[in-house]
Order: structure tokens, then sequence, then C-alpha cells
């Protein structure tokens, strides 16, 4: 399957004969559509490529274990089948990658699309004329075009995959989802990956086998939700269920947090496009309302009533720590248990610590 | 008279700890862990089952804790140090609503109501900084011996300060301390606050400890230097329990003949 | 001026003026036109670390176990909630806080959890970082400015007064002018000033810009450097230190600097000396200035211009101070070490922190310094 980092590069090479080329991007901003209407295909860099231990030293250790695995991945030429690629205006470990990238490294070509880090009117329509910017620069760059139309096409081709993604989270008529929870994301993860038609093609042939399948969840299992941000080590969350959890929801960047809204159709595409990204919900990178945030919050925790929240952070990820101290004061509050791993993204196994310290918050709360 | 079987297969030692009926610790043994941890363990229980003159038979059930715990193939379950813990301190007081392990790798700080239930634990993030590691390599290069930290400390009449948590630079800087001429017991002392801050760091993360003993538990324990320093860091002088070392492993043999006794019970035995 | 600026905040909050605490790179000048007094938290954790404080408040943070993730002036800041004994009596209360993302996004998430924390308005100016788009750029900033002065009279009744904002901006615009100045004494062979003292007045420019008084602090500091003698001899080793000082060391950096080697510029402090452009609108010029920021910039532009001052001022070395509390500063160092290589600008990095001295280790940079010392010296 597309989410266990092994088969990727098999299926990368395929799609590239098929495709204009491969264009890399980060984040969860970066309008995928506008790749797609341009004719390239969309690969969200996820990580865990094989790469000497010398590659990625230049980068200082404060930087996130993710940018570093990056750049030794690109530092190697692991990344070298890429045609571009986008980055993101978030957090400063990507800023510190991307400025490391275009100091060091030739190819491939890297562009920078500059969202805001605002959720209002005037940041979504900044947020317009940087996409229609980034939309204008890969016509350029690539000599290839599209319309508006094709651009609407690809657009329901995306709110398709949102949609189905959503069913598949969803608890229809109250009873859980039919999928476990590391399974969602391994699914999620093979989206960001995948050919879109082909990975319709998937979701819709999963909704249909699943509804008739019984509930992932396990009775006697403890109800966990996981926060953090793309969390691509799926023997980690495997390892959290077979310890006795059922993952019952996710605030992860390869999780519910990619699917969110659906672009509207109607309009001005580009504005529609920027008021979608902004406004799917609370992210630690973006700024919204600081009280919002918090009622958004209790109100998903209370709604969905787990045992405990296992915070899956990566190593010196400044935003997610942030976010964790936010909400632990809030989960203290409420008194909901939570657990904070901290893992570093290279790092397939999962360490003797981490495994100590997931058996004992679920045996903590087993005991309830 | 039937034994349960706790062992604490940690990263430095193992620690062997036979439990009788009335859930007190009757014998106990430790060694330096080898490579191979499942062998080590039966050679120990062996020879302990020998020294002690007890019959296997009379052994109820063996569970093991600790790192190495999935690497003893002979035992009948598994628990983690958490449990281990707190049910270990709880057992031997009941006013124990906190517990804090200093083990060579790691440090845990470990909340109980006032059943023995874990309510909250922290352990250490990163790196070895508040470990027994920490002390290891810094003590090392005193040139003192770890049984006689302690007591040196005790000695201490000067707060020295050391701004390093981190084990190498603690190294650098401790070789300025002596090349300044400052006294050894004075560096130990502030070896033993630089620990003790990292265990307050865990604790000022979790809020669900108000009041009630706080347990000091683990090899560390056995340092009195320690335990002061850990007291005044805390602001509460912390009790160690007897045989602190093997706090995890009676912990476990008594929560396995408690869980056996359970499944005995719900039979109808 | 520096005990003044802080008796002046405590006796603000007595008469219950608005106060904000601000980030370093703030549009300063709106929010005294709007009759705010402004705090800067960053700043006085640099005032804490001098102290000798920082070990003890970051403990007293509650977030030590975070003090590898976090940056040192929050763990102060947060610190300083729970310390008894803060230097200057500590920072009075705010009433909101506006941070901006120009020198880096930590500010902002700091911000955002004080907010939470402490159930205090927060408002967040988002610059974007390198932007090839200028008209773009400053219309979406302005917008910003728009709805920050409508923030803040929604907090405080206050309206903008547009004439202090264009006297304030004009007063900006020549201090920074004047405290770039104040660094050009160090063009000449030999340098009148070690580096270090000019740190010592880097205050004014960082907390009171707009003003007056900040302007003739420089003026006559200028004119004390000018007729200051030389410091060294014309045969002298000239060292640039790169990035942020160490607030916790007596002189700022570490003390194995002497007679034959003087850092006599650290570029840090120029950071400060932001530009106004002229012939813009009041709001444009402040966008302009504040999204030009030195850490907002473009890692081209950084190592270009740190390129012009070791022409421009002669320095034969280079001491790159790897700041573990600053990721984005981090960027700079490898470009900008290569870029050295090719000018032959011998130099060398230590790591430290700026502000929490359990990052730094006295034995290990000694070596570093020894080893630095020995190939300037060979030139």
């Amino acid at each position: 399957m597309v989410s266990q980092p092994d088969c990727r590069a098999a299926y990368l090479r395929d799609i590239q004969s098929k495709t204009r080329g491969v264009s890399g991007y980060f984040s969860n901003y970066i309008p995928e559509e506008i790749i797609a209407a341009v004719g390239f295909h969309p690969l969200r860099i996820i990580g865990r490529y094989e790469t000497s231990s010398h590659h990625g030293q230049s980068l200082y250790t404060p930087v996130c274990s993710f940018a570093r695995d990056i750049f030794a991945a690109a530092e190697s030429g692991a990344l070298s089948f890429v045609s571009n690629v986008i980055f993101p205006n978030s957090c400063d470990s990507l800023k510190v990658l991307q400025q490391m990238w275009e100091s060091n490294l030739t190819l491939p070509p890297i562009y920078v699309l500059l969202h805001p880090i605002q959720v209002d009117d005037h940041s979504v329509r900044y947020f317009a004329q940087q996409i229609k910017k980034l939309a204008d620069i890969l016509r350029n760059d690539s000599g290839l075009s599209f319309t508006d139309s094709q651009l609407a096409d690809r657009i329901q081709h995306y709110n398709q995959t949102r949609q189905l993604l959503r069913k598949l989270y969803a608890s229809p008529d109250g009873k859980p989802p039919f999928l476990k929870g590391s399974d969602r994301i391994a699914l999620v993860t093979a989206g960001m990956i995948m050919d879109r038609d082909e990975y319709n093609q998937i979701l819709q042939q999963i909704m249909t086998e699943g509804l008739s399948a019984g509930s992932a969840e396990r009775q006697a299992h403890r109800r966990i939700m996981v926060i953090g941000p793309l969390v691509d080590n799926l023997e980690l969350l495997e390892t959290i269920e077979q310890c006795g959890a059922s993952i019952v929801a996710d605030d992860v960047t390869n999780g519910s947090r990619y699917f969110g809204l659906d672009v509207d159709l109607e309009g001005n595409l580009y504005e529609n496009m920027a008021k979608r990204y902004l406004r799917s919900g609370p992210s630690p990178t973006i700024n919204s309302d600081v009280h919002d945030d918090e009622r958004f919050f209790r109100r998903r925790v209370t709604d969905l009533n787990p045992d405990g929240i296992i915070f899956i952070n990566q190593k010196f990820c400044e935003p997610h720590v942030h976010n964790y101290l936010a909400k632990l004061e809030i989960l203290k509050q409420m008194k909901v248990n939570a657990l904070m791993l901290e893992v570093e993204h290279d790092r397939a196994a999962v360490s003797e610590r981490d495994l100590l310290r997931i058996e004992s918050f679920i045996e903590m709360l087993g005991e309830g | 008279m039937s034994y349960y079987l706790g062992i604490d297969a940690g990263s430095s030692y193992i620690k062997l700890a036979l439990v009788n009926d009335a859930e007190t610790m009757a014998f106990q043994d430790v060694i330096q862990r080898g490579a191979d941890i499942d062998a080590s363990c039966r050679a120990c229980f062996d020879e302990l089952l020998n020294r002690c003159q007890i019959d296997r038979n009379q052994i109820g059930g063996i569970i093991a804790t600790g790192y190495g715990r999935k690497q003893v193939t002979f035992c009948d379950d598994v628990t983690t140090e958490i449990t281990a813990l707190a049910v270990g301190s709880y057992a031997i007081d009941r006013t124990v609503r906190c517990v804090i392990d200093i083990g060579g790798q790691d440090s845990k700080v470990i909340v109980i109501d006032q059943s023995g239930k874990v309510l909250d634990f922290m352990m250490n993030h990163k790196c070895s900084a508040g470990t027994g590691k920490f002390l290891e390599v810094t003590s090392a290069s005193l040139g003192v011996p770890i049984e006689q930290l302690g007591p040196l400390s005790q000695k201490s009449d000067k707060v020295l300060k050391l701004s390093s948590t981190c084990t190498v630079f603690a190294e650098s800087e401790i070789i300025s301390c002596i090349a300044r001429g400052e006294k050894k017991e004075d560096i130990i002392r502030a070896l033993h606050r630089t620990i003790s801050g990292q265990v307050r760091g865990l604790f000022s993360q979790l809020n669900s400890f108000s009041d009630g003993t706080i347990a000091f538990v683990g090899g560390l324990a056995l340092n009195a230097g320690m335990v002061d320093e850990l007291s005044e860091t805390l602001k509460q002088k912390v009790f160690v329990p007897p045989h602190p070392q093997f706090v995890g492993a009676c912990g476990a043999a008594i929560f396995l003949k408690r869980r056996m006794e359970t499944v005995l019970t719900l039979q109808g035995i | 001026m520096f005990t003044e600026y802080y008796h002046s905040a405590a006796q603000a909050q007595k008469e219950g003026k608005p106060i904000a605490y601000i980030t370093a790179f703030t549009p300063v000048e709106i929010l005294r036109a709007m009759g705010l007094v402004c705090l800067y938290p960053e700043s006085y954790a640099v005032v804490c670390a001098a102290s000798n404080k920082s070990t003890d408040m970051i403990q007293a943070s509650g977030m030590e176990a975070f003090s590898q993730d976090l940056c040192s002036y929050s763990l102060l800041s947060f610190g300083a909630e729970h310390y008894e004994k803060l230097p200057l009596q500590g920072l009075p209360q705010p009433d909101m806080l506006i941070a901006t993302n120009n020198q880096c996004g930590t500010t902002m998430l700091w911000f955002k959890l004080l907010a939470q924390k402490r159930n205090i308005p927060l408002f967040i100016i988002d610059y974007p970082a390198a932007a090839n788009d200028q008209p773009s750029l400053v219309n979406y900033i302005t917008l910003q400015y728009k709805v920050l002065v409508d923030f803040v009279k929604g907090h405080t009744g206050n309206d903008l007064n547009t004439s202090v904002l264009s006297e304030q901006i004009e007063q900006s615009k020549k201090t920074c002018h004047l405290w770039k100045s104040v660094h050009e004494v160090n063009k000449a062979r030999p340098a009148r000033i070690e580096a270090h003292k000019i740190i010592d007045a880097l205050f004014p420019i960082v907390v009171a810009k707009g003003t007056q008084q900040a302007y003739d602090y420089y003026d006559a500091l200028l004119s004390e450097y000018s007729q200051t003698a030389e410091q060294d001899t014309a045969d002298a080793v000239r060292l640039l230190w790169h990035g942020y000082p160490m607030w916790f060391l007596p002189k700022k950096f570490p003390h194995s600097f002497d007679d034959e080697f003087h850092i006599i510029l650290n570029d840090y402090t120029l950071w400060w000396s932001l530009n106004y452009p002229e012939d813009s609108s009041d709001m444009e010029a402040l966008a302009a200035a504040y999204s030009d920021t030195y850490l907002n910039r473009s890692i081209q532009r950084k190592v270009e211009e740190v390129a012009d001052l070791i022409a421009d001022y002669s320095i034969d070395g280079v001491i790159c101070h790897v700041n573990r509390s600053c990721r984005r500063a981090l960027a700079d160092i490898n470009p900008l070490r290569k870029k050295l290589h090719q000018l032959s600008i011998p130099s060398v990095t230590i790591e430290s922190d700026m502000a929490n001295p359990s990052f730094y280790s006295d034995e290990q940079v000694k070596l570093r310094i020894e080893s630095f010392r020995d190939a300037l010296r060979v030139l």
C-alpha cells in the first residue's frame, strides 16, 4: 500500500511516466487543485527516505526532525525525481528548510506560497492573490496552462475526496467507524501520494465494503484521540491499538485536518480556495482566535468523550509543543488524561521508552 | 507458604523480589544486567530459590516489569513499572500519593489516589539529564565511587550552582569547578540539586498531586544526599521505604498475586 | 533611561493607563499614537538573563522540561509569573497583547499561549517573509493595521492621533539613522569602541525609538564615541559577532577575547535600524519598514548584507552564534559561512543560547575560540 514508505518510490516512478511531472509540496495550506490543474501530480513530501547518516547534518539541532529528515533526503538526491517543490509560509523549521534548500541545492527549483497566518476577509483576499500568483508561476515555468473550467473540474475531484473521507471518518447512525484509527490515517496518507482519480475509486470501494462491516472499535478498548503534526509512523499508531486502545478520532495533519471543508464551485475559484484552505479548522501554525480555538476543542472533546488523548509530537516541533501546552491546561480542567510522545520523524520503530509510556497510559486508563 | 516472584529487569540492574501471602517482601536479590536478560533472570531465580530453600512449587506466579520485561520468557505476566511502583509504594504506606523513581536511564513521577490507583505520571523527555546516568558519568569524572556520593555530599556547606543540565556539558563544568578549587562535596551536592531540579520540572507538569506522602524509590534513594536535596527542592521531606530498589519488583509481585486471586474469585474457587 | 522606563511603566499601571505587551518589531508608533504604554517581554527577559536569574526563573516557569523546545525569552516570561525576586519588581500586567511574526514564528506561539493562560486579548500582525510582491504585501499589511486600530480602540476607547503617528515615524527614522551612525565610528581603523559597549546602549532603540529621548541619547553617545580615543592598535584583529549576544555573560560575549582580538561589531544591534521609506503614507511606511526586518528577509539578502558589513568595517574574522532559541536565525549560519569561505574570512561557530546558560559550556567555547585565534594569528 502506498502508505508504506517502501512502496512509494515504485508508485511514484509510475506516476511520473504518466504525468507532466511530480510537484512536491508541504503543508495542508498548499492548494493541490492548482498543481493538478497545471498537469503536475501533487505529492505531499512526507519523508522517511533511505539516506546515509552524513546527510542533513548541516541543519542545527533545534530544527524539527521532519525538516532534518527531508533535507537529508534532498541532499542525498532522494527527491531528484520531483520537478519542483512548493513551500508554505508556516513554521520556522520549514522556513529554515526552505532557506537551506535554496542556498545549498540547485534542483529541484522551489516556490514559496505566502499564505497568511490570519483567518479573516483581508487574509482571504491576500491568499487568493498569492494562489493566483502561484498558478501563473507554475504555468509559466512549465509551459502548461489551464482554463477556469479545467480548474473547476480538478476542484471537484478533490472535493469528492474530502466528502468520501468525511464519510469514512463519520459515525453513520451513531455507530463507530468501520476502519480502525491507524487504518484511517494510513488511508489519508495514501491520498497525499496517489493519483486523485485512482484514489477516489479506492475510497468508494472501501466505503461500499465497509458499510456492511462491523465497527472497528473494540468494547474493552480505551477510547483514544490522537493529536499531532504529520504522523507517518504507522507502527506507532498500531502499537497504541495493540496496547488496548481504539483510536476513535484524530487531529493530525495526515488525518482529519487534511480533508476539512469543500471548495465552493460558485464564484471566484481562487477566493473560494483561499477561503476553504484558511477556514478548514484550527491549526497550530495558523492564528485563529484563542477563545474560539478553546471552545472548539472543548466541544470536540466533550462530544467525543475519549478516555484519554495522546499527543504525538515531532522532536523540536515548536507549534505542536505550544499546542500541547495550551491543550494540556484545558484537558486538566476537563479532567481528561493526556500523554505526550516525542518522536523522531525518521525513526520507524517504536522505542522502548515510548512503548512503556503507551502501555502505562493505557493501563492507567483501564483502571478507571 | 506460597510466594510470588516479581522481576524488575531494569536498564542497569535486575531486581528479584519474593513476596509472601501477607504481601510483604520475604526474600530479594539483585544482579547486574547481562547481555541475555532471560538467562540472567533464570540463573538469579534458581540461585534465590536455592539460597532461601524454597521449592519451585511454592511459587504461585512470576511477573516481570522494567524495560526488559518482555525478554523474560518464563514469567506468567508482565506489567509496566508505573503500575508496579504505584502498587509497591502504596502497599508499604497507604498515605503515599506520589512516587518518584530516578532510574538509570529515566526518571518517573507517578501520582496515585487514596486507593493506590494511578492518576497520572510523567517521565523525562529527550536526554539523560535528571537520571542516574547523569550522576554516574559526572561522579566518574570526580573519581568518587557511587556509594560515597551521599555521605560526601552531606558534608557540603556551600551552595554551588551548576548551570549545565546536559550530562556532557556538566562534565566539562565539573572539570572547571575542580580547577577553581571547589570541594568535591560541594560539587556532588550541586549535581544532586541538578537532578532534583529536573524531577521538579516533571512534578510541575502534574497538577493532580496536591498533598500526601511522596515516596522516593529506586537505587538512587539509597543516596542520602540525594534524598536531602530532593526533599529541599520539593519543599517536603520525601519518604524512602525500606529496600527502595526493590519496590518495583515487589509491587509487580503484589499486582500479580491480586490479579490471580481475582481470577480465582471470579471462577468461584 | 533604563530605570526610568520601568518605573514609568509601574506608574502608568497605577494611573490606569492601558498597557500592552508587544514583540520587538511591532509597529509601536501606531500604539503610542493611540495612548498605549508598550512593554517588551523580550527586553525584560534580557534584563532577567543579565541579572543572572535565568536558571531560577526557567525553573519557576514549570516548563523546564521543554527548555530545549521553547525560546528562552518565553520561558523567562512564563517564569516571571511565579518568581518572587524579579528585577525592577517585574512588569505590570498587560491589558492586551500584540505580536508579530516578522522576527520569528515563536513570538506568535508564545503570545497565543500567554493569551490563553491569562485570558488577555491578543492581536497578531502577519508579515509574510521574503515577499517579492511588494504592492500586495504592503496592501495586506496596511489593512491589518486598520484592524489593529479598531482592536485597540475597542479595548481602550482611544482614537489614533495621526499627527502623533507622523511625529513618531519621523522620530523613528531619525533615531534609526543615528543608531547606525553610532556603529559607524568603528569603520575607522583602529576602532573606537568595543561592540559590547554598543550593546549596552541598545535599550532605547528597542523600547523607545519613536521618542525624542532616544534620539537625544544616541546623539550624545555619537559625540562621545567620536571623541573617544582609539581602543586598539592598527594591527588588532577586528571581529564581527554574528547573531544574538549571550545576555548572561558580563560582556555579552565569551570573555576569551582581549588585547589582540576585538569584537568591534555585532550585527544583531543593527537589526533595530529599520528602513522607513520616504514618499510613502505613514501606514505604508510602517508596513514596508516592519516587513523588512532582518529575520524576515531572504537568505541571499541576509548573507549579502553581512558581506557588506565585513567590507565596510574591515572585518578580519567572524564568530557565528548558533543560538538554539532562535530557529529562524539558524538558517543563516551555513550559507553565511560558505560566503565567508569565498571571501577568505575565517569564521567559527559557538553553540549556545541567548538567555539560558545551561546550553553554554565554557570549556567547549574556550576550545573553539583558541582554535579560531590560532587561525587568525596565521593571517
